[in-house]
């Protein structure tokens, strides 16, 4: 695999109990035919356990692991991932932690 | 859907309900949001009856049901349809009445005599996610939600049920649960197999939870599954090819394109039922045939060019097509790859018409409760239904039975013993994850709890689940101290259920020596006379004890010679004298 293959994934990192200001984490991962919710997965399990974020169906159903890729809100389950991904909460909720919100409260 | 129903229906008789789910409601926690199949009402054609729709459930469980149930609960059917329409959930209709006749959308279930499931329009079980939320709030009902709460124990005294202990994911304390009475409405144990058609975070933590705290559990060797794409990523876990099959007369081969149906059943080949086409699939994967991700391939480049055309334009806008066209699928010439993939489990609580559990205050509803409603194989279209009719009888039970009854006491010993039991994945320095093992043992269950079922391939199996249980599961370890958030922590506790579940079921499938509905043995290829039983599990000091207990034949028994095959008729022995509702063609 060259470093061509990689994708740049820029991570939004935030837990309002403990930081005042988002951060973004940034890892290097393969991305070719899979999508953003496989590449999320993948970091988690791999690189850093830490992050939250939501992921259940996996076929675009149950609608909760929506969020920002470069600015455009997708779910992750369903978007193919590209190689630079900027990958943000939905901008409309609360964050509870990272990619993590609250649907039942809106901004 | 069914947990749901019971809050609201215990709310409506004046109890305080509290409702946990491990996600959040309406989107990851649950099943009914990912529901694909119809709602099926006895009762919209004129000649259908409860006795026939019970018949047939009957008939197409091998004559295992418990008809009691099976006659209780349909009973309620009619009734919850027309709930629905009322709550607002959009059906095939024709007029004020469900749709008599077949109609775009409408199919009669694999199994029924007369009555089409009635489909939703539009997004499916996506609709039931709108309304319930929608029911919920302007009943104003004093319905307390708890959403990202993991339940990881039931707390017992004696022989009853007074609580439950989880975990608030949100703010990574454990919340101790009083209750007077406690539902049960988890869901199954789909996250036992790699490719579900389900939500994959059902891991059969109420399963786990109602074995843990002693009560009987029967029926764990009957897993529906259906065929499914697993390539391109994209639709994983889609129908689309099963719909391909159906409305494009795809074809399957193998990895060494040979169209295997015809070992099968060579006069329909593709076209066969669910659970053959299922079974060619796995026994393909099982011979090393299988396509390049482990699957099969489903093609349509045989049709025409002009027939290819003009299904692309009436797909073009469905939801899973349309993901396809996007990652660049042209019918005339590429495949999908299609595995077989579980759909619904039927083994249960063992409850009885009341949706009593055998511990006192505890009831179980929907997947996580069997009483053999579904016997060996289910009925299309019915799992909603069911989940209904058992959400308002277990309502209005568990509000009747906690009327003059006090707040039970805990054992706070037993709390802070589960406590300490959750807690070490996270207090161990090193160990396992669960990352690194819950693949492969997806992979095992895929291979041998699947179907053509053996004694060595379970023999094999289960001493594979006991070195899990000895070596895996006590140095099972997160590396993430936090407990806030913490998935992989969560991901653990589940592990520990799915092991548990797997034992269930191989004990069940090894005890099981016949083949009878979804339950197929390589070894004991046909249905045995001996075997109209239903089997039973406890757990007990860490052991898990098994017995049998013959099916009643109340209402309807064998035809003389038959084995329980769904193609021989029932012969009637007794009417059902119980409540029932209005058939819906008589208007809503």
């Amino acid at each position: 695999m060259t470093t061509d293959d990689l994708a740049t994934v820029e991570l939004f990192r935030f837990d309002p109990n403990v930081d005042s200001e988002p951060r973004y984490c940034s890892f290097r991962v393969s991305y070719k035919s899979y999508t953003v919710m496989n590449v999320l997965s993948y970091i988690y399990e791999n690189l850093d356990n830490t992050f939250g974020f939501r992921w259940a169906c996996g076929k675009g159903f149950c609608r909760c692991c929506v969020l920002c890729v470069n600015g455009k809100p997708v779910l992750a389950c369903m978007e193919p991932a590209t190689e630079y991904m900027k990958i943000e909460p939905h901008p409309k909720y609360q964050v509870l932690k990272d990619l993590l919100i609250d649907f039942d409260r809106v901004k | 859907m069914a947990g749901f129903r019971a809050a609201l229906e215990a709310s409506d008789l004046g109890a305080k309900v509290v409702m946990t789910t491990k996600g959040l409601w309406g989107k990851d926690a649950g099943a009914t949001w990912m529901a694909h199949d119809g709602y099926q009402c006895w009762g919209i054609h004129p000649d259908d009856s409860l006795d026939l729709a019970a018949e047939d459930t009957i008939r197409c469980g091998w004559f295992l049901n418990n008809q009691e149930n099976v006659y209780t609960f349909l009973a309620h059917v009619p009734n919850t349809g027309r709930e629905l329409l009322k709550w607002g959930a959009r059906y095939n209709m024709a007029g004020s009445l469900f749709a008599p006749t077949w109609q775009l959308g409408q199919s009669i279930p694999e199994g029924r005599s007369i009555t089409p499931a009635t489909w939703p329009r539009g997004e499916l079980g996506y609709q039931y996610s709108r309304i319930f939320p929608r029911v919920l709030m302007l009943k104003k009902k004093k319905i307390k939600i708890m959403e990202d709460l993991f339940t990881v124990d039931l707390l017992t005294m004696g022989d009853a049920v007074v609580g439950a202990i989880g975990i608030d994911m949100r703010s990574g304390r454990f919340k101790v649960f009083k209750a007077k009475a406690t539902i049960l409405a988890t869901g199954g144990y789909q996250g036992l197999y790699k490719v579900s058609t389900a939500n994959a975070n059902l891991t059969g933590d109420g399963h786990a939870m109602a074995l843990r705290a002693g009560v009987d559990m029967m029926d764990f060797e009957f897993n529906q599954t259906l065929p499914s794409a697993i390539w391109p990523p994209e639709i994983a876990g889609s129908l689309l090819p099963f719909c391909m099959i159906m409305e494009w007369d795809a074809r399957m081969y193998n990895g060494q394109q040979e169209r295997f149906m015809s070992k099968w059943d060579p006069a329909k080949m593709e076209r066969s039922t669910r659970s053959l086409i299922s079974r060619g699939i796995f026994h393909e994967i099982k011979e090393g045939k299988a396509s390049s991700h482990g699957g099969v391939f489903v093609s349509v480049s045989h049709q025409s060019k002009s027939f290819l055309d003009e299904k692309i334009g009436e797909w073009e806008r469905t939801r899973d097509f349309a993901k396809l066209r996007r990652v660049g699928f042209d019918p005339g010439k590429d495949a999908i790859e299609t595995g077989y993939s579980i759909h619904y489990c039927q083994g249960g609580c063992s409850i009885n018409p009341r949706c009593e559990t055998d511990k006192e205050g505890l009831y179980a509803i929907g997947e996580v409760a069997s009483g053999s409603k579904d016997g060996g194989d289910r009925m299309m279209s019915n799992a909603l239904p069911y989940c209904m009719a058992m959400g308002i009888i277990a309502g209005r039970e568990a509000a009747q039975f906690i009327k003059n009854r006090k707040t039970p006491e805990i054992d706070l010993n037993q709390v802070e013993e589960l406590r300490r039991t959750s807690l070490q994945p996270l207090q161990r320095q090193n160990g396992i994850r669960v990352y690194e093992v819950k693949s492969i043992f997806q992979d095992l269950m895929q291979m041998e709890i699947g179907y053509g079922r053996t004694e060595e391939g379970l023999r094999l199996a289960l001493n594979e689940i006991e070195r899990y249980k000895q070596e895996i599961l006590p140095n099972l370890y997160v590396s993430n101290e936090q407990k806030r958030f913490n998935q992989e922590w969560i991901n653990a506790l589940e592990f520990r259920n799915l092991v548990l579940m797997a034992e269930c079921l191989i004990r069940n499938a090894r005890m099981r020596t016949e083949s009878r509905g979804l339950h197929d043995r390589w070894d004991y290829p046909e249905p045995d006379s001996n075997w109209f039983n239903n089997i039973h599990l406890r757990l007990q000091d860490g052991q898990l004890s098994q017995w049998t207990t013959p099916v009643e034949f109340t209402y309807w028994k064998p035809e003389e010679g038959s084995l329980g095959e769904p193609r021989h008729k029932g012969v009637k022995v007794k009417d059902y004298e119980g409540w029932r509702a209005e058939p819906l063609h008589k208007g809503i």
